[in-house]
């Protein structure tokens, strides 16, 4: 490889390498699947590669430039792995599916009970209207109240009054179901 | 318990209840799996909140989608963290006109600023009281605004927010100082306005919800 190609290729591997770790980085609060994000960085990689010599940004790569290719590369990575999914969900129409449901159970009841009582669950929140339910649900998934107010854009007053009334529907609609729910406290 | 029985979960077993729920796909449910370009918007906080609300709906009860919109989120938070994207819901002009606040608010902050003790109800649930002194709560549209609120012992930061009468933020800013003038404050529409700040740690305050009614000029 020629010295100025050589050159390149090392600044466009620390670029990406540089932003492709503050995403882990930011990542790892959030549970990230760091795999998914591998594949990004990957066709990241590609595309940098491909635009050398026809974009003069990519002489002097940045943390900007990676970003808005990053961001770019990965509405099309989900889209491949959406395009995947949908083509082996078409394939388990076949005999898979009878394999699956046919496997041995070793607690039939238990599973038989605990399914019940997440069927109730999930209609429980379904009833919750929809303006406090994604509020609910965030909370349900851990994340703390600050995360929900800073993804929608709301005040900690407003993000802290939906989701109390959520809450409050959520007992409401737990108990119509036959479900007593002990709360530790106020949602953090 | 028994089938269909009275049963009864703390929280973390609903916890643990709703994680099970989520380790299954959403996809061929009654609610579709928004495209990856409705997740990013979710994470943009770009486009109405109603439309964000059902996507981040479906994105908490489907484990695909709640991979997606974290993978999504992560890079535009990192995007936002190296100062390559604006943060969400604030625009390109945003860290400019920050910038811009926080310098004038060094200035002003220590040496213009009204004293006057006019107290404020505070948040029922805060240790610690913070005060608001400016401005008004009517003023003109057109103009700069300035912020101004009285130190609390502790405060490392303080956060402005600037909300519209439904609830959104429109303005939103930190500075380690007790004023700032916001010069986007002019290009809000005549109208009603709430505003509040907060004190980030070590204090934690918060002041209550001033109004703030913006006349046309």
């Amino acid at each position: 490889m020629p010295e100025a190609e050589q050159h390149l290729s090392l600044a466009l591997e620390a670029a990406v390498a540089r932003f492709g770790n503050m995403v882990r980085q930011v990542g790892r609060r959030y549970r990230l699947d760091e795999s998914g994000l591998d594949e990004v960085m990957q066709e990241v990689r590609i595309r940098l590669w491909r635009a050398r010599g026809t974009s003069e940004q990519v002489g002097e790569t940045n943390t900007s430039y990676v970003y808005r290719t990053a961001s770019s590369a990965a509405l099309d990575v989900l889209r491949r792995r959406r395009a995947r999914q949908a083509e082996r969900h078409d394939s388990i129409d076949g005999d898979d599916a009878v394999a699956t449901l046919t496997a041995p159970n070793p607690d039939p009841h238990a599973a038989l009970e605990g399914s019940d009582l997440a069927n109730r669950v999930a209609r429980a929140i379904d009833e919750i209207p929809a303006t406090r339910r994604p509020a609910v649900r965030m909370h349900l998934a851990g994340y703390p109240r600050e995360e929900i107010a800073k993804l929608m854009g709301w005040t900690e007053a407003k993000t802290r009054n939906l989701l109390y009334r959520g809450l409050a529907d959520l007992r409401e609609r737990l108990t119509a179901e036959g479900i007593g729910w002990d709360t530790a406290g106020e949602p953090t | 318990m028994g089938h269909g029985g009275r049963a009864h979960v703390n929280d973390q077993e609903l916890r643990a209840i709703y994680g099970s729920l989520m380790t299954s796909s959403g996809r061929g449910r009654a609610s579709p799996c928004p495209k990856p370009e409705a997740i990013l918007a979710l994470v943009r906080r770009e486009g109405p909140e109603e439309a964000r609300l059902a996507a981040l709906d479906h994105v908490m009860s489907c484990a695909d989608c709640r991979s997606e919109f974290d993978l999504v989120r992560s890079i535009e938070l990192a995007g936002a963290q190296a100062g390559a994207a604006a943060r969400p819901g604030r625009g390109g002009r945003a860290p400019l006109a920050l910038a811009a606040a926080e310098l004038l608010a060094v200035v002003i902050g220590r040496y213009a600023l009204p004293r006057a003790p006019e107290r404020d109800v505070v948040r029922s649930d805060a240790e610690e009281r913070l005060t608001l002194l400016a401005p008004p709560p009517d003023a003109t549209t057109g103009s700069p605004l300035l912020f101004a609120w009285h130190p609390i012992a502790g405060a490392g930061r303080y956060r402005l927010e600037v909300m519209n009468a439904a609830g959104e933020v429109v303005l939103e800013a930190e500075t380690a100082d007790t004023a700032m003038v916001l010069q986007s404050a002019a290009d809000l529409a005549p109208g009603e306005y709430q505003w509040w700040v907060g004190a980030t740690a070590p204090a934690d305050a918060r002041s209550a919800l001033r109004p703030l009614r913006l006349r046309a000029q």
